[in-house]
């Protein structure tokens, strides 16, 4: 990238708008808080305390033991959420990994291979499409033991035709385009082409995809794990966390809504920051045409 | 002049847009008329504001981003009243009925400017019962008469196809039999053989002319096609960035142009038969969000003087009609106010 | 004719596209874009060629740099001293023979990568042939920016910071930048402004005189064809009708179709004469063009020949370079651009 490239994105960062800026310092104290909180030893998500059962968060009762309360059978409600965040974040972050890298490279291979194999790529992408993504979640997790490794592998697998499809259309309007006719006319190879025109203009869209894929595998784990169909106890994650605060909704909602809270929080930053970095990476956008 | 004998009165227009970057002034500040039966040429290049000009007429211009921001266009309907179309509400019934009726527009795109999903008879007829309150089947007819007129063999049959189902030249034939169906006394055309090749643009052109003769409408023709309006109009106006840079009858445009640019834009056009190496005018149009200072044309110009840098030129007037906006006519022209 | 002279030789050039249907996409048809074309074009010439949209000119100038492959035919094209026929090169080699053909597109827009800086585009011929390190290329770069009249500080800018005509000099650069000897223009000037055209064709009228260029130049419009080129090549119907210098070309038509158009073509000048009626009807289908003359359908001379036997690409007798596929281009008097400008500019 050259210098200028980098200046002209480093003046879009620092013309970003005040929500982007809130939307990041919010996603970088969760990943944070994820990443050291479990290092203190202060806090275990597991320790169970029957004598401090259901204790009220420090904001309801400042004499409280827990910061955010305790659930029903005395477990520290911060670290709880603080690790099932972690857990989203892993999940989230490792299968969009893996939709990604699959995706791309499948639909690269339909868009520029063509041929039988375009069909057969496109024709399962098609098939995937029309069955509901939650029925196919269920069959596999009453197969396999659901497991934070399983749920990485399968709602990252599921998550490829998004990236397929998008790259094979991708491929088929660039290789239209005249730049590439001129690149094909100057003796470019296919990988040539590839590489330095089709890449290039299809990194934009897939780190767009790449971001909302993000917030669909952490709400679609969450809604899983809530459904009880996903991650099972005692494994912590805030979609069981909200299904077993359910039954305590009346008397201590607290241990619903905190965990609702962080999750909804989670969705919106990413989907927020992805809407931006599209802007950003279109160098007619950010010159302002 | 007698006042009555103008059909399209511009007096002053400025038509502005709003964008992020600031307020782009498209037309600022135009003057010209068209009388009844005449053609008038419009010519430009893009971005000189000769197509929002075409818009300005129709009361097109859509907030709230486009405005008309001063002046204002007068017209004499078939009653011989002189209608103020800018004072009118887009949408006003008076403005519905001159649009169409009085007023027709036709387009450089026919696909884009024809529905796809209705036949080209459905069209038609629908024009014709929006502003005659004719029944279904009249419509129909007029359908029929309309493509016969414009030259579209098997009519009858026609009326039936779809958009897509005709030829580029068939489709922009099809498309001003839908704008003359009402009878319409002016008509605009912006581009309309633009995209069209060369034979096919003849037949339009030859179309064009033979149904002014027949039904004697007026026509406003805009085109950055010189040898399209010298076979065309009779009057010619040479707009750039959204000024009037010269007015004058189309023979003393080509044969006695008196602003640089409209020199600079025949010397840079190939003729046939030519083959001298062409006088190009140097630089590039302007970017509307960044008008030079002074005359917008200075920049560009061989003959630029030092004022032509500080301060806009006014228009003067020529022996004739010959109206041009440029400094280097301050001693010999008439400055208009 | 001298032999030695030619630097491209087109043999029975042909194209077709396989119109396909149903679910196991059968063959049904083929839209014969380019249907059987020869010609031959000098060094150091500009070779025209017009026809109306469909014709195949297009679809003619990819086939002959090969950015798509031709159904059957040979482009002999002369390196070193020798003519070679790039169809039948390998890959590799005609990665190598490409630094001497280059091409220039029309749309000024979609032929620059929107993501890519003028210096990388214009670097990347250089990049593809492995030709130099960053920095000679860089000061490649900043020598063709000069020889197309661009600035160096302009160097690090993207194509939409550009304006149409600025940016089909960023494509000329591009194709200059290997040296090349011959280089087909596919419609160069026509999505550009009025004023900016002539800009453009004076550049490239320049550049040939300069690097000692050979264009096949493609285009709708017959009046700029017909001012930058030494010889014009007329097509109907992925077909060449007539062929020869621009000057016995629009003075002394020999088909009717090179006829219709020089009478069609608006003249900037109010006081030309157009008397002349229209073509009536429209170019016909390329999938499935009529028998024998694919003009006859329109041809206002037409007879029963015409019909049913497809005329010949012929040399006039008695003329020299003059080519014409018309049964009845001895017979007819037609009419050249002379008769458009009768009444002259000089009153």
């Amino acid at each position: 990238m050259s210098k200028r490239a980098l200046s002209s994105i480093l003046t879009s960062i620092k013309k970003m708008p005040p929500m982007i800026i809130i939307c990041f310092i919010l996603l970088f104290a969760m990943i944070a808080a994820a990443v050291f909180l479990p290092f203190l030893e202060a806090i275990d998500p597991y320790t169970q305390n029957l004598l401090g059962r259901l204790a009220k968060p420090r904001f309801l009762d400042p004499a409280s033991k827990y910061v955010l309360g305790s659930d029903p059978i005395g477990r520290d409600l911060l670290s709880r959420t603080v690790y099932g965040l972690a857990c989203s974040l892993v999940i989230g972050a490792l299968g969009v990994i893996i939709g990604t890298v699959l995706g791309v490279s499948l639909g690269m291979l339909s868009g520029l291979g063509g041929g039988i194999l375009d069909n057969i790529i496109m024709a399962v992408a098609e098939l995937q499409q029309s069955i509901p993504r939650t029925l196919i979640l269920i069959v596999v997790v009453v197969l396999v033991r659901p497991s934070v490794t399983v749920m990485i592998v399968v709602l990252g697998v599921l998550s490829w035709n998004g990236y397929a499809r998008l790259v094979r259309g991708q491929i088929l309007s660039i290789r239209e385009e005249e730049y590439v006719l001129c690149s094909k006319a100057l003796g470019a190879s296919q990988f040539y082409i590839a590489v330095k025109h089709v890449l290039k203009n299809i990194a934009s869209p897939i780190i767009v995809l790449s971001t909302s894929n993000l917030s669909s595998i952490i709400l679609s784990e969450s809604t899983l794990s809530f459904l009880g169909v996903g991650l099972q106890p005692p494994a912590v994650s805030l979609g069981l966390m909200i299904s077993s605060g359910r039954d305590h909704l009346a008397t201590s909602w607290w241990l619903t809504i905190i965990p609702s809270i962080v999750l909804a929080l989670l969705v919106i930053t990413t989907s927020l920051i992805g809407d931006w970095l599209r802007d950003v990476l279109d160098p007619q956008l950010r010159h302002g045409a | 002049m007698v006042e009555r004998d103008k059909l399209l009165d511009v007096q002053g227009l400025k038509t502005y847009f709003e964008t992020d970057r600031g307020v782009v002034k498209a037309v600022d500040d135009i003057s010209y008329h068209v009388k009844e039966g005449e053609t008038v040429g419009i010519v430009g290049e893009s971005g000189c504001g000769k197509s929002v000009t075409a818009l300005s007429i129709m009361n097109l211009v859509q907030g709230p981003r486009g405005r008309v921001a001063g002046g204002k266009i007068m017209y004499t309907t078939k009653g011989g009243e002189r209608v103020e179309i800018t004072a009118l509400p887009p949408y006003s019934p008076k403005m519905r009925a001159i649009r169409g009726s009085e007023i027709s527009m036709i387009f450089q795109e026919p696909m884009t400017a024809l529905n796809p999903v209705y036949t080209i008879g459905e069209q038609i007829a629908e024009t014709v019962c929006l502003h005659q309150k004719v029944s279904k089947k009249k419509g129909r007819e007029r359908a029929i008469e309309m493509l016969e007129l414009v030259g579209i063999a098997a009519p009858s049959r026609r009326i039936n196809e779809y958009p897509h189902q005709l030829s580029g030249g068939m489709r922009q034939r099809a498309m001003i039999g839908m704008a003359l169906s009402c009878d319409p006394r002016f008509l605009i055309a912006d581009e309309p053989t633009t995209a069209l090749d060369v034979t096919i643009e003849a037949q339009i052109l030859d179309l064009m002319l033979h149904l002014q003769e027949k039904l004697g409408m007026a026509m406003q023709f805009i085109t950055h096609d010189l040898g399209v309006i010298s076979t065309m109009a009779k009057r010619v106006v040479v707009m750039y960035t959204g000024h009037v840079v010269e007015k004058a009858s189309v023979d003393d445009i080509f044969y006695d142009p008196r602003h640089p640019y409209t020199k600079g834009l025949l010397a840079s056009v190939p003729t046939l038969g030519r083959q001298e190496r062409l006088v190009p005018i140097k630089g590039t149009v302007p970017n509307m969000n960044e008008l030079p200072k002074g005359c917008y044309f200075s920049p560009r110009c061989q003959e630029a003087m030092d004022i032509c840098h500080q301060e806009e030129p006014p228009s003067y007037q020529l022996e004739g009609d010959h109206i041009v906006k440029c400094w280097l006519w301050e001693q010999e022209g008439v400055r208009l106010p | 004719m001298k032999d030695d002279n030619v630097i491209l030789r087109v043999d029975d050039l042909r194209k077709y596209f396989p119109i396909k249907k149903g679910l196991f996409k059968r063959v049904v048809g083929n839209v014969k874009a380019v249907d059987g074309i020869s010609f031959f074009v000098r060094k150091g010439e500009t070779v025209g060629v017009v026809g109306e949209s469909g014709c195949g000119k297009t679809t003619a100038g990819r086939c002959i740099v090969r950015v798509m492959e031709p159904t059957s035919g040979q482009v002999q094209f002369r390196r070193g001293g020798q003519m070679v026929d790039l169809l039948a090169l390998s890959k590799h080699e005609m990665k190598k023979a490409r630094q001497e053909i280059q091409m220039i597109f029309q749309d000024p827009f979609s032929s620059l990568d929107p993501r890519m800086t003028v210096k990388k585009i214009i670097a990347e011929p250089l990049d593809i042939h492995k030709i130099g390190t960053r920095q000679e290329q860089e000061e490649r770069v900043k020598e063709l920016m000069s020889h197309v009249g661009l600035g160096a500080y302009q160097l690090e800018r993207y194509p939409h910071e550009f304006s149409g005509g600025q940016r089909q000099r960023i494509g000329i650069a591009r194709a200059l930048a290997l040296n090349p000897s011959f280089i087909v223009c596919d419609e160069p000037v026509s999505a550009l402004d009025v004023s900016v055209q002539a800009q453009v064709i004076n550049l490239l009228s320049d550049l040939q005189e300069q690097f000692d260029l050979t264009y096949l130049f493609i285009a709708h419009d017959l009046s700029v064809v017909e001012h930058v080129s030494d010889r014009i090549m007329v097509m109907y119907v992925g077909q060449v009708v007539e062929m020869t210098t621009s000057k016995s070309l629009y003075t002394n038509p020999k088909h009717p179709y090179t006829e219709a158009l020089l009478q069609a073509i608006p003249i900037a000048d109010p006081r030309s004469r157009r008397d002349f009626r229209p073509l009536e009807g429209n170019v016909p289908d390329p999938s499935n063009p009529p028998p024998g003359c694919k003009f006859h359908t329109r041809c206002p001379y037409v007879q029963d020949i015409c019909k049913r036997e497809p005329p010949e690409l012929r040399e006039l007798k008695g003329m020299h370079d003059h080519f014409v596929a018309c049964h009845r281009a001895e017979e007819l008097e037609l009419q050249g651009i002379q008769s458009r400008t009768a009444v002259s500019r000089s009153s």
